[in-house]
């Protein structure tokens, strides 16, 4: 008889969520699916509105990142117009996206991560917590609050306010940036460098060594990989080119142009989740064979280069094994990468003559009723794609999330890790804990990726083959 | 020196109701200038040091009156100590409690805190507040006012 084990819901990761583990007549795992169960439905509801009010809207997708739907969106809208946007603003747009990029993942390492990482995975699960995480190493705690803070501070200078800030608009920016509020960022960023050089320390010292099994486990296995690269190859988080490569370091795909990305993504649906399954269409959805994984991991694998100086020293420990690092669990090491690199790129773009230039938007009217914006959020590429009439009024939208097109990737962590670590037909905490953080790998945001609202709990649920539940729990 | 009053507006500006923190928050940021005021739709980590910073602190939010139990537009005050969270409750979502006990272990100091919360009549998409919400909010404008 086989059996279905459910994890309800998911805890420290943004939205709602479900895992459901499927044993077979032997007693072992034979499927795993992490479901998610709200629905919120955005693209429908922007029908019939002005394409210039996007980037506002679709910011509110989200509370942990407006700041990727304002690029993408603001991108999109951009290509509406036909216009080129001012040198000046892009470079804000892009200090924005950096300082999106800290604090987003100085949420995910240090505070919904850290208490996994410093406490241990089946540690006492009344200390493994934010609160434990303090009491344990404060100072720990402290940084992840001071890094967020840093990146929350560029949003907020730059934007006016750090959370949906309807700032960046088709066409550049509002607002130039004054000497006032760059000196200011510039003033604070040495701290933010001793913060990410103290947590790579800890990173490659301690949190490995204690988690050896875990990163053998934690969503190791081959796929491709996609993502933005620089049109040099380098590493990217704002525009130029669509690269697809697999485990092997074969790159199948070498540099698209992003507004061409349905001739390399198709979305299946299934009936049990919200979250649609994005696939590299030339391999078909058939068995998975279309498998691929976006976000640091698949940037930080994908980039010929990092294109600064200190992160370029740690892109090369990252690959002191080999060109391509396929576990899972170096999404985190990934992120540290690029929270260094962002501070490389935000300090070198501050320094920049032009950086306070006052001409920060170009205007136009509608001229193409078709646009696609395309950016890296933290948690990988998003895709806004907008159809307008003539006078700029919605037609249709579609909004390719990060998380979803790590949706068929994080299954197959969540079936990796339980077939390694569930035994018998009962569940204990430990065991949840460590599904759930074979998900927080992704950092997944499924208030983005399903556009719910609230806050979404998780539950976990042991079925036999038969579909008979035999155990259950649930937190949140 | 610390700053004196900090206002913290937390919810959800485009869910009716649930945006009264907000709405609170900046008529406080315009009837009172000196004022502190955070608007956030969540309550995160990194207010915890803000909190450390001032001498008094005030968290505004919605409630679900079948939570509360209470009538629409009821005004509930409630005086805050500093409280671990629950671990079973623990995620990124965190309370004014938790943030509080955060600021004191983390910073050495959290301030004298109270939350006020009014019973939401419509938690639907919208921006408006209801008509008993938003009497509610000239209340508590007027009586943080008169504190201060």
């Amino acid at each position: 008889m086989s059996q279905r084990i459910v994890i309800d819901p998911v805890t420290r990761i943004e939205g709602h969520a479900k895992i459901t583990l499927h044993l077979d007549d032997d007693g072992q795992v034979a499927d795993a699916r992490f479901h998610v169960t709200e629905f919120r439905g955005f693209e429908k509801f922007c029908e019939g509105r002005l394409f210039w009010e996007m980037p506002s809207i679709t910011a509110r997708i989200c509370g942990i990142c407006p700041v990727s739907h304002l690029m993408a969106s603001a991108k999109a809208g951009d290509t509406i117009l036909g216009v080129r946007i001012p040198t000046a603003a892009e470079k804000l747009r892009r200090l924005m996206n950096w300082g999106q990029i800290v604090q987003s993942h100085a949420l995910s390492f240090f505070h919904l991560s850290g208490p996994d990482l410093v406490l241990g995975m089946e540690s006492d699960p009344m200390q493994r917590n934010l609160a434990g995480l303090i009491a344990l190493n404060p100072e720990f705690a402290r940084d992840g609050i001071r890094l967020r803070q840093f990146g929350q501070d560029v949003i907020r200078l730059l934007g006016g306010k750090s959370i949906h800030p309807a700032w960046c608009v088709p066409g550049g920016v509002r607002e130039p940036l004054s000497v006032e509020k760059r000196d200011e960022m510039l003033r604070r960023l040495p701290e933010a460098f001793e913060i990410i050089e103290r947590a790579l320390k800890l990173y490659k010292n301690e949190v490995v060594a204690k988690h050896r099994r875990e990163y053998d486990v934690y969503g190791n296995f081959p796929s491709l990989f996609i993502g933005l690269v620089s049109n040099q190859g380098g590493l990217e988080h704002y525009d130029g080119l669509l690269r697809v490569m697999d485990s092997d370091g074969t790159i199948l795909e070498p540099g698209l142009a992003p507004k061409r990305f349905r001739e390399v993504i198709a979305e299946a649906v299934e009936p049990w989740t919200y979250l649609k399954m994005p696939y590299y269409k030339p391999y078909g959805y058939e068995g998975h064979a279309g498998l691929y994984r976006v976000g640091p991991l698949a940037r930080v694998n994908l980039c010929d280069f990092a294109g600064t100086p200190k992160a370029e020293a740690e892109l090369r420990l990252f690959r002191s094994n080999g060109r391509v690092v396929r576990q899972g669990f170096a999404y985190h090491y990934a992120r540290l990468i690029e929270i260094l690199f962002a501070l490389e790129k935000i300090e070198e773009t501050l320094n920049a003559p032009d950086v306070t230039n006052k001409h920060v938007r170009s205007q136009a009217e509608v001229n193409h009723l078709h646009g696609v914006g395309v950016s890296e959020a933290p948690r990988g590429t998003l895709f806004h794609e907008y159809w307008v009439d003539e006078a700029g009024l919605l037609q249709s939208v579609n909004l390719i999330i990060a998380t979803g097109q790590n949706n068929l990737a994080m299954n197959r962590t969540v079936l990796q890790i339980a077939r390694a670590y569930v035994a018998g037909q009962k569940l204990h905490e430990g065991l949840l804990n460590r599904l759930e953080h074979g998900i927080r790998l992704f950092d997944p945001c499924l208030s983005c990726s399903t556009h719910a609202a609230g806050q979404m709990p998780l539950t976990v649920e042991l079925h036999g083959p038969d579909g008979e539940l035999l155990d259950g729990l649930q937190r949140g | 020196m610390r700053a004196g009053l900090l206002v913290i507006g937390f919810g959800n500006p485009l869910r009716s109701d649930d945006g009264l923190g907000w709405r609170a928050a900046e008529r406080l940021a315009e009837t009172q200038p000196d004022t502190a005021v955070v608007t956030t739709h969540q309550l995160v980590p990194e207010l915890a040091e803000t909190l450390s910073e001032c001498e008094r602190a005030v968290f505004i939010d919605a409630a679900d009156p079948a939570a509360s139990g209470a009538e629409p537009g009821t005004v509930l005050v409630q005086d805050l100590v500093p409280r671990s969270p629950e671990p079973s409750a623990f995620s990124h979502h965190l309370d004014p409690a938790g943030l509080l006990a955060m600021a004191q272990t983390l910073y050495g100091y959290a301030p004298k805190a109270q939350l006020i919360t009014v019973v939401g009549a419509s938690f639907d998409f919208g921006e408006q507040l209801s008509p008993s919400v938003q009497a509610a909010l000239e209340a508590i404008v007027r009586q943080i006012n008169a504190d201060e």
